[in-house]
């Protein structure tokens, strides 16, 4: 769909006040205590945009967990924590804008070992994304937020691609993809990839906070509209429990005595 | 348009544990030293506590001089008795490999958990052993050390085995203990530069640093502690 270049930023504005559509992408929970946990969606639109339009959500979820669908919303509850699922979402309507995204999300939780090496794992893939009356594809936008205990601390980690990026019907290239890299920031619409609150410098979080989270893609504007494309959070508590200590004399008679080495009979060479 | 579906997605590594070897004395009232001999078939010590975290080394039962595999522990204050009780997966382990001072994450599961109260310290510059037990000095006698180019090592190890020669007029004297360290300077030796704490044949060389980084001892020395110490009692070289 063509419609003006990215540089009219004028009618990009017009088609985003005329978006109606809250379209929702799906919510996984997170960790529960002393364990890891992520959380993503794909799509979530905020802003005073009236919902005029029924989504189709189909989603199923892997392991223990029951997914329940709410407006357009599915949940996932972070209690047993999901494997993976996936969800369509699509909406649209006459004289509103249209947002269709297909969405795969990934949560992992783990304790002590995870099979992808970081205890706490959020992944969000969004595809064919058209968004913002046309005014915004992308073919694929990825985000992934990791936790990880080192050393009894938490680290974190983050990345973010986006793929086939067009604003506008152009393309927009992303040659050295950073952390909150700001793409536009004119007439009040700003566009932002890779925000995230992981500092790279330190594997920290820039806010203090807990858990860290990356936006794929975050695009706000005028009217208080606000649209992410591809979420997802991590968190990790990697300080052990607390524990009560024996009392040294018990301690001392629950620890078996190691018996005095028996010698083996051969000649060591040992450096002498 | 390449979507870029054939690459993977830039998963961030994962950082590793950069575990640093302790290497502190112990002068509390009393000491208890926990220690993992290994009742698995394969012991495997991991760089992290994590089972996908790299392999730092693989151990069986006995070790390379035929004595049973143990591993002085070191888990975190106030862990000891998760560790006893198995309820924790993992516990952090002094290696015996090179270099020195590697330590490494253990599984539990693969452990049969033992405790000393002994300890041996080791001063060089005053050519001097002294056994512990439970913070209390039970015993100091002289040794020799080695040479300047071919020194003793510095740190915390542990015995790791401990060997009868058939011959006891050797150089290793009547017993000779393996310590989990090894030789900094003699790289090529064969065996591969175990560190040893062994009686001579050559009282001589007891007061001087002569050795090439084994700590002797009078025969009559070691022979006193072979009937107390275990497989593990850690040593700290000074």
């Amino acid at each position: 769909m063509k419609g003006p270049t990215f540089l009219k930023l004028a009618g990009i504005a017009t088609a985003i006040l005329m978006l109606g559509a809250l379209l929702g992408g799906a919510t996984v929970g997170a960790q529960a205590s002393r364990t890891a946990g992520g959380s993503a969606f794909g799509v979530q639109l905020g802003g005073p945009v009236p919902l005029e339009a029924t989504p189709t959500v189909e989603a199923s979820a892997s392991g223990e967990a029951e997914e329940t669908t709410e407006d357009s919303l599915v949940h996932v509850p972070a209690d047993p924590v999901a494997e993976s699922f996936t969800a369509l979402v699509q909406a649209g309507g006459s004289g509103l804008g249209t947002l269709d995204a297909r969405l795969q999300a990934v949560v992992e939780g783990a304790t002590e070992t995870s099979t992808t090496g970081w205890n706490g794992r959020g992944y969000a893939v969004t595809e064919d994304l058209v968004a913002l009356a046309g005014n915004l594809e992308a073919q694929v936008i990825e985000s992934e937020s990791l936790a990880g205990c080192v050393g009894g601390q938490v680290v974190y980690g983050s990345a973010s691609r986006v793929v086939g990026l067009t604003l506008g019907g152009e393309d927009v290239p992303v040659p050295n993809p950073a952390p909150n890299q700001t793409l536009i920031d004119q007439g009040g619409i700003k566009i932002v990839l890779w925000e995230t609150n992981w500092d790279p410098e330190t594997g920290g979080t820039t806010d203090g906070e807990a858990t860290v989270w990356t936006n794929a893609l975050h695009v706000t504007a005028p009217g208080g509209v606000d649209l992410i494309v591809s979420h997802s959070e991590a968190s990790a508590d990697c300080a052990p429990e607390a524990s009560v200590p024996l009392p040294p004399e018990v301690l001392d008679e629950h620890i078996p005595e190691a018996p005095p080495a028996a010698a083996v009979e051969e000649a060591p060479n040992f450096t002498g | 348009m390449d979507r870029g579906a054939g690459e993977p997605f830039p998963t961030p590594t994962p950082p590793a544990d950069s575990a640093t070897p302790a290497v502190t004395e112990t002068t509390a009232a009393t000491e208890r030293h926990l220690i993992g001999h290994a009742h698995a078939d394969e012991v495997r010590a991991h760089s992290a506590p994590r089972g996908d975290s790299k392999v730092i080394a693989t151990f069986g039962r006995l070790n390379d001089q035929g004595a049973p595999q143990v591993f002085l522990l070191q888990p975190d204050e106030g862990d000891v008795d998760r560790v006893l009780r198995k309820e924790t997966q993992w516990v952090k382990a002094l290696l015996p490999v090179r270099p020195n001072g590697t330590t490494g994450y253990l599984q539990v599961r693969d452990l049969d958990v033992r405790g000393t109260d002994y300890r041996i310290k080791v001063e060089r510059a005053k050519f001097r052993l002294t056994l512990f037990e439970a913070g209390s000095e039970v015993m100091t006698v002289p040794i020799g050390i080695g040479t300047g180019k071919t020194p003793t090592p510095v740190g915390r190890f542990y015995l790791a085995s401990l060997l009868e020669p058939p011959e006891p007029d050797t150089i290793y004297g009547s017993y000779a203990y393996g310590l989990s360290g090894y030789s900094e300077t003699l790289l090529d030796w064969e065996g591969g530069g175990v560190i040893g704490l062994h009686g001579t044949n050559a009282p001589r060389s007891i007061g001087r640093a002569a050795s090439h980084g084994c700590i002797r001892m009078r025969n009559e020395d070691i022979e006193r502690l072979v009937p107390m110490l275990p497989l593990g009692t850690p040593i700290d070289i000074v």
